[in-house]
């Protein structure tokens, strides 16, 4: 390591960093814009002065720009040097002479990189005396605003847009001073990375517009730790909330990254940054709901829809009393149905309540099926799961079914990164240092090898070195294929044509070459012979290489990978619960619990349909007004992750903890709370309701969880809980400059509320307590003394891009460790044409905005989810006397869809593509893979309409 | 004073970039033969942006959005990174011209032999100022740095042809001069 | 002895050598002769000879040339770049050159691309100059049709392409990595060096960018020997020059004369002196990016380092003369607009900074410059110094800002005084 000195102190630095984010990671406050830790130094702004000597007798010493100067050991450097210092404040001068200083109605004052830099380089009086140049703005799309007039030019937007993220809709046009980053024409910004430029941005250019319909200043935000619920990445998230005043609701305001070194980094995707529009909507519930039992009339008596209203909670907490006093008392059956998208405690509250026997995951058979594969296919030691560090390290990649940038995005923007490894081992070994970014991306390089294969790939198809699309049998195949050639193996598939049998070896070759290797797969394209497919050819790859293969398999929802723990081995799918339905006893009624789960979307309308017929009474726990919700006799509004305490566990087998941000609105609370609620007025005794009365905090959840699940036992060491302290405080959740804390509530109270109580964290809802990042992880306020925008992120962490201080959140946990035979899972679910007249099979495709169920209720989103559509190859559309663009019917045993059918070259001959989840197909998805027939949409004659 | 060569008036996205009719969406075959033929000298047809610009600008007299997606379309790179470097460029015009270009060198030297005075009758008798077109069409003012031709200063360039050493007088024989060409070609 | 190298085949009219003349004047002599010596050893004779780059810094052109990675394991693909994007305002020599003897141009270009091992060539030319263009273009047939450049050279297994690029304005496109960001097709925004282009350069293969005029040096210096060569210099520095002169002297214009010739010389006997009724005030020894010299340095010979330690640059070797009856203040105005318009918008204190120096400027100018104005000029030519911006477009601004504060302060304080431009 090498030791330089800085203004007279003498320190070790870590000779890969340049010397400015080494003066960072020393806690130096050197300012900066265009250097980014993630996307490195272009020496552009001439905001990083320093002086550098030649030795100890140089006396004046040379300016330079620290973010483009290698640390050299002995090396002598100053900060505060007179020079350096006015340099700096110069370039502040001249930004200024342009910028409009509107900051007080500017969404980013109070947070602004440019305010922060501005008081830092101390510049104060201005000097210039002439006009300001000035720019039109553009119309972006529902998520960013754009306000050029603000723009310093550090050319960050498009370093990130374009370099990192891969756009090509943002671009710097124009030229000197007038230099202007925007589109070629107004229109949305394409990329699913765009939110970052919010944060990416050092001024006011690039705002959040989700956040702007109703904004507060940063100072005057709660916050608190948080996991993304979008998708099962897991990525940590900082969501910011505040009451509205006058009496108003408290509501979740805006989404912002929170740093995770093995995860999301610096970025988030649009999905998880603007989908949490959803706790705001207007289809949130947030009271008890009965149904009415009221005869309908007209066609809603059709849709068995009930009509609800809204009841003392009381009755309905002691409606559920009775209910599971009767069961105790054998009189009553009640069946729990879990959720991949409800926490591990939620999850497992209602399993205590209802034992294991009548618990049921809520997954139909496949979805079931699958992630048991993955949850076995962890439990193999001749497999690992990389993190995001290590997928962008990876020198070769085989992506198999796995559409990443629809399901997993963040991951995505990983595998982007590690398309440039081959030039930056060329730029390793030219010695140029990894953050001289425009020099190693002007280097000659090919894309390191990237190999995709699967039915559609969005977005990432310009890194691939190969792509393939394929039917999932076709896909399978390949993979088999691929495991034999690697293991030399002689049985030959006679299948396979030779040029299919090329691409094979292809692969191999290039797996084979690769010093660090990785595949990524998932259960997406709902095929069990893929993913057992793939599980083989990493078990064999592990073999050959003598190393674990490093898999990345991405399980769909937030909590899919813990929401299984809770069954072992047992199956405890939709399918399985009907079929104990209709074999059991007739004359007990029974309860159908059902937890943050909508039905609809795991099972074919008429299978859901035929499941509540069998049970007497739909008891919903939820917080959205779902299509089973309409169904059910009592809703209990449950809280959503922001609200919230609990954990999910993502993709890799991590457990993480997520805290609430705020209490939510009405009689929202955790779905376990309304479970104790019920079992504390049971008069019945039993030792599972004493469990569950026992329980007060989040964390006696978990601690209970970790005791009784072998792989769960993590979750005892994830803290920290409750009663932690530090200097004897909690955490703040409020920053130290909140306002207004008696102002907000003065219409009802003339006196100051006091804060709501949280029994879960070690934190308050409010501005007392620990504000400081060297002392806890629990702060999500991204704040620092002179720091006030997200760039003091660095201040949190061990050295800049490094862990955060504290060690790393949450913990992995522990699958039960075995080196399985190759196991397959049985093939019973796999899907035959049951009619001939349905010739169509349709494959899942997926969409960042349309597929997840919770963001498709974003306000914003409405703007940027598709229409219903399908995908057909193009050559095979005219057979159904249609064209692109037109609308069609689509048929398949349970039901009639209209949708636009579109043009796809990736689709393969005799299947469609099937957008999964999206809103107006919804009740597709989980006849996937299944089939359908196809015929242009008849528009039915005025008079049948009516 | 405005110019579309001057820093004040260049506002990138304030254009007037309306569509004459006459400028299909699409590259004529002319025009791909001499973009191919350029590609050839290059690595990757995305180098030779600049070029397909200056082609179709040769055609076409200046850039609109059409010809500019055109372009983007035809060398398969996204229309917002060709726009980057169409703005960039100064010789590329993304508004309309008139028929000939005037490009008045303001450099040093010819603005120590009197190309400010120069620029002021062009801009009188024409009833332009500097960026802009005079009311028949027909000339386009632009001031351009140095045109290399410093030693018979007072310099400019029309078409592709130089005219030095220039006076008042000078420069109304040539206004004139292509006053007339114009006008037998309309006559025509 | 061969004293003019450089313009021996140029004519008073403006025509072009074509082949058949340049040929019948000992054309293609010093590539054929290249064409039988080893690539390091014509790289030795060219750094021996001490041939300085001609584009305006003075690096020798041979030590260039070593920096690209040979032999074993280096890159197959290397190219060669003729820097033709002359727009340095008061500079025309380059123009010069290409219009009246291409062949001249390419000779050097094909013996610096063997040197290198490059198998193509790219002339990056500016828009505007339409002629040179055209007469390069053909040129280039007529030594493809000659076999002097084209496929297996000189029946050996050597192959050559060069090929003319014609840019679209923008003077930054002169600064070498600017310009193969721009051959590159992208915006044309300086590099950051390390890596320098004679390791990676166009699309990340080692290049060698030259001036013109470095390159019509390298025929004659590789046929002649650099004996010859370092004799054609009458100072410190090697060879001849196409030196020029332009404003309001009697005679303007450019001739081929020895390194070293004395400034005076060049303004007085060859340029005629300056016009009746004027006198000299100052003048810009090599461009508008160098700083301004008096009539005190009027003795001093063109030498690069010799011009240097007078304060200023040699840059382009064409003086730009200013008489007493021109306002120096209007004319750093003027350069001051030209380079602020042609910043790239990469950096600070070049972006934002020159346009503030140009508002100043014209305040002054207009009568209502502040005296504490000097001040900031004097404070906004450090901020754009040498090693404060990214590249070396700014500090080459500052240049003749700060010189001129210096020589002619009192013409800036009689604007501020008087609140009037006193020339006008
Ligand atoms: C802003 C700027 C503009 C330049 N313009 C030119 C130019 O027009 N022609 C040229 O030959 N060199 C120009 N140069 C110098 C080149 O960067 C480079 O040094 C030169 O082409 C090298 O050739 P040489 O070694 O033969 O001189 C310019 C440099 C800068 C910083
Ligand atoms: S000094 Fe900076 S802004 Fe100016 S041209 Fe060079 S890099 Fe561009
Ligand atoms: S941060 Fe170093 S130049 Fe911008």
């Amino acid at each position: 390591m090498p030791t330089i000195t800085i203004d007279g102190e003498k320190y070790q630095v870590d000779g890969d960093q340049n010397l400015l984010s080494s003066c960072l990671t020393l806690g130096l406050n050197v300012p900066y814009f265009c250097w980014h830790p993630e996307m490195g130094s272009v020496g552009a702004c001439r905001q990083c002065a320093m002086i550098e000597y030649k030795d100890s007798e140089d006396q004046s010493g040379r300016l330079i720009m620290s973010c483009m100067t290698p640390v050299r050991d002995g090396g002598i450097y100053s900060v505060n040097a007179e020079t350096a210092k006015e340099f700096r404040g110069s370039i502040i001068e001249d930004l200024m002479t342009n910028h409009p200083h509107d900051c007080p109605v500017c969404e980013e004052g109070g947070e602004c990189h440019l305010q922060d830099m501005t008081e830092m380089s101390g510049h104060t009086m201005r000097r210039y005396r002439g006009t300001k140049r000035t720019h039109r703005n553009q119309y972006l799309g529902p998520f960013i605003n754009h306000e050029m007039n603000r723009c310093i030019t550090c050319y960050r937007c498009t370093r990130f847009y374009n370099d990192y993220a891969g756009g090509n809709d943002l671009q710097a046009l124009g030229r000197n001073h007038q230099v202007y980053f925007g589109r070629q024409q107004e229109g949305r910004l394409q990329n699913g990375f765009s939110g970052n430029l919010v944060e990416v941005c050092p001024t006011g250019v690039f705002t959040d517009k989700t956040f702007s319909a109703h904004f507060v200043r940063k100072w005057d935000l709660q916050t608190a730790p948080s996991i993304c619920e979008h998708c099962a990445v897991g990525c940590n998230t900082a969501p910011g909330a505040r009451e509205s005043g006058n009496g108003h609701d408290p509501m979740l305001r805006r989404i912002t990254n929170l740093y995770h070194h093995d995860i999301n980094g610096y970025f988030l995707c649009d999905r998880g940054r603007f989908g949490y529009e959803y706790v705001n909507s207007p289809t949130r519930i947030d009271q008890v709901l009965s149904a009415r039992n009221e005869e309908l009339i007209g066609s809603t008596a059709d849709t068995k829809d009930q009509l609800h209203r809204q009841v003392n909670p009381r009755d309905g907490v002691l409606h559920l009393s009775v209910q599971i006093t009767a069961a105790q008392r054998k009189l009553r059956r009640i069946i729990g149905i879990g959720s991949p998208r409800a926490s591990l405690e939620n999850n497992y509250a209602l399993r205590q309540l209802v034992g294991l026997d009548n618990f049921f995951s809520g997954l139909n058979r496949l979805d079931q099926h699958l992630l048991q594969l993955v949850n076995n296919i962890h439990s193999d030691n001749r497999i690992t799961s990389p993190n995001t560090p290590e997928i962008e390290t990876a020198d070769a990649i085989l992506i198999i079914g796995e559409d990443i940038y629809n399901t997993a995005p963040r991951i995505a923007l990983a595998v982007r990164q590690a398309a440039r490894n081959r030039q930056k081992k060329q730029a390793q070994d030219l010695k140029i240092p990894l953050w001289q970014d425009t020099s190693v991306r002007q280097l000659e390089g090919d894309p390191s090898p990237i190999i995709f294969i699967g039915t559609e790939f969005t977005e990432l198809t310009d890194i691939a070195t190969t792509t393939l699309f394929e039917s999932p049998e076709r896909v399978t195949l390949f993979t088999q294929a691929l495991t034999q050639e690697i293991s030399k193996s002689s049985k030959q598939s006679t299948e396979i044509s030779p040029e299919f049998q090329k691409e094979v070896n292809h692969t191999a070759e290039i797996l084979l070459k690769a010093t660090n290797p990785l595949i990524i797969s998932g259960i997406s394209s709902r095929h069990l012979d893929t993913l057992n497919a793939v599980a083989n050819l990493a078990r064999v790859l592990s073999n050959h290489r003598k190393v674990p293969t490093k898999l990345y398999l991405n399980c769909g929802e937030v909590n899919s990978l813990g929401m299984i723990q809770l069954f072992n081995e047992k199956e405890g799918s939709l399918e399985q619960l009907m079929e104990s339905l209709s074999v059991s006893d007739k004359e007990i009624p029974t309860s159908l619990i059902v937890l943050e789960n909508d039905l609809y979307r795991r099972l074919d309308t008429p299978s859901v349909e035929k499941l509540l017929s069998l049970v007497d009474e739909v008891i919903l726990i939820d917080t959205l007004l779902t299509p089973t919700a309409k169904r059910a006799n009592w809703i209990f509004p449950a809280s959503t992750t922001a609200e919230s305490q609990g954990t999910y566990v993502n993709n890799n087998g991590l457990a993480q903890r997520f805290y609430a941000v705020y209490e939510g609105k009405g009689y929202i609370q955790e779905s376990w709370r309304w479970l104790v609620d019920a079992v504390d007025f049971c008069t019945e005794k039993s030792e599972n309701y004493s469990v569950l009365r026992s329980w007060k905090h989040s964390t006696d959840l978990s601690d209970a969880l970790a005791r009784e699940i072998y792989t769960l036992k993590v979750l005892a060491e994830i803290g920290p809980n409750e009663d932690f302290r530090i200097d004897g405080l909690k955490v703040a959740r409020q920053s130290a400059r909140y306002s207004g804390r008696t102002a907000i509530h003065a219409q009802q109270h003339v006196s100051e509320t006091p804060p709501i109580k949280d029994p879960d964290a070690p934190m308050n809802f409010s501005m007392e307590g620990i504000h400081n990042p060297n002392k806890t992880q629990l702060q999500a306020n991204i704040w620092s003394p002179g720091w006030n925008s997200n760039q003091s992120i660095f201040k949190f962490q061990q050295q800049v891009g490094g862990e955060r201080k504290g060690g790393p959140s949450g913990k992995y946990i522990e699958f039960s460790q075995h080196s399985t035979q190759d196991s397959n899972v049985s093939e019973e679910t796999s899907v035959k044409p049951t009619e001939t007249s349905n010739n169509l099979q349709m494959l899942p495709i997926y969409r960042l905005f349309g597929s997840e169920e919770l963001s498709n209720q974003s306000m914003s989103f409405s703007e940027v989810i598709e229409a219903p559509f399908i995908l057909m190859h193009p050559d095979e559309i005219s057979q159904y006397d249609t064209q692109e663009g037109e609308l069609v019917d689509i048929e398949t045993n349970c039901g009639n869809y209209r949708a636009e059918i579109k043009g796809s070259n990736t689709i393969p001959h005799g299947c469609i593509g099937v957008p999964f989840g999206l809103p107006g197909l919804e009740s597709l998805a989980p006849q996937i893979p299944g089939y359908a027939s196809l015929r242009p949409a008849v528009t039915p004659a005025i008079s049948e309409e009516q | 004073m405005s110019s579309l060569l001057e820093p004040e008036a260049i506002e990138v996205m304030e254009r007037s970039n309306k569509d004459p009719d006459q400028f299909s969406g699409t590259l004529t075959d002319e025009e791909k033969r001499e973009i191919d033929e350029e590609a050839a000298h290059y690595e990757g047809k995305s180098s030779v942006g600049l070029e397909a610009l200056r082609i179709v600008q040769k055609h076409r007299g200046w850039i609109s959005d059409s010809s500019l997606q055109a372009i983007a379309n035809y060398l398969e790179i996204p229309v917002a990174q060709l726009e980057g470097v169409a703005t960039y460029f100064q010789l590329i015009f993304r508004q309309p011209v008139g028929k000939e270009v005037i490009y008045l060198c303001k450099s040093a030297s010819c603005w120590i032999m009197g190309c400010d005075q120069l620029q002021k009758h062009i801009s009188q008798r024409l009833q332009i100022e500097p960026g802009q077109t005079s009311a028949d069409g027909i000339f386009t003012l632009l001031e351009t740095p140095c045109l290399g031709d410093c030693d018979k200063a007072p310099v400019l360039m029309l078409g592709d042809e130089m005219y030095r050493n220039l006076d008042e007088s000078a420069i109304d024989a040539l206004i004139e001069k292509k006053k007339q060409v114009h006008a037998d070609k309309s006559s025509h | 002895m061969l004293t003019n190298p450089l313009t021996k085949n140029i004519t008073k009219d403006n025509i072009a050598a074509d082949i058949t003349r340049y040929l019948a004047n000992d054309g293609y002599q010093g590539w054929r002769k290249a064409h039988s010596m080893a690539p390091d050893d014509i790289i030795t004779l060219v750094k021996e000879g001490g041939l300085r780059g001609r584009g305006g810094a003075g690096f020798n052109t041979g030590l260039k040339w070593s920096f690209v990675p040979r032999g074993e394991g280096s890159p197959k693909q290397k190219f060669i770049v003729c820097n033709a994007d002359e727009m340095e305002p008061g500079t025309f020599k380059d123009r010069l050159l290409m219009e009246r003897d291409p062949h001249l141009l390419l000779e050097g270009m094909a013996i610096a691309a063997y040197a290198i091992g490059a198998s193509v060539g790219y002339i990056f030319i500016r828009g505007e100059y339409h002629l040179a263009a055209e007469r390069l273009e053909l040129a280039i047939e007529e030594a493809r049709s000659r076999g002097f450049i084209g496929n297996n050279i000189f029946n050996g297994e050597y192959s050559l392409e060069i090929f003319v690029h014609r840019s679209a304005g923008n003077y930054i496109c002169g600064e070498e990595t600017a310009l193969l960001n721009a051959l590159e097709g992208r915006r044309a925004i300086p590099r950051a060096k390390p890596p320098f282009p004679q390791v990676s350069g166009l699309w990340g293969k080692p290049t060698v960018v030259n001036n013109v005029e470095t390159f019509c040096n390298i025929p004659h210096l590789v046929a002649l020997g650099i004996d010859w060569y370092r004799g054609l210099g009458v100072g410190q520095d090697a060879g001849s020059k196409i030196f020029g002169v332009s404003g309001k002297v009697k005679n303007p214009g450019a001739w081929e004369l020895p390194m070293g010739t004395s400034i005076r010389e060049i303004i007085e006997q060859h340029a005629g002196g300056m016009r009746d009724g004027l006198r000299l005030k100052g003048f810009l020894p090599g461009g508008g990016s160098t700083d301004f010299l008096g009539p005190d340095h009027l003795d001093l010979p063109m030498d690069y380092d010799v011009i240097g330690k007078a304060g200023s640059r040699m840059g382009t070797g064409t003086i730009t003369v200013m008489d007493d009856k021109t306002c120096p203040v209007g004319l750093v105005l003027n350069l001051t607009q030209f380079f602020a318009r042609e910043s790239c918008g990469w950096c600070t204190p070049c972006r934002d900074g020159l346009p503030w120096v140009v508002k100043v400027l014209q305040r002054i100018e207009n009568g209502e410059g502040l005296p504490e104005d000097l001040e900031l000029l004097q404070e906004q030519c450090e901020r754009i110094g040498p090693g404060k911006t990214f590249c070396a477009l700014a500090p080459g601004a500052a240049e003749p800002i700060q010189s001129a504060l210096k020589l002619f302060e009192r013409d800036f304080l009689d604007h501020i005084k008087k609140g009037c431009c006193p020339y006008k």
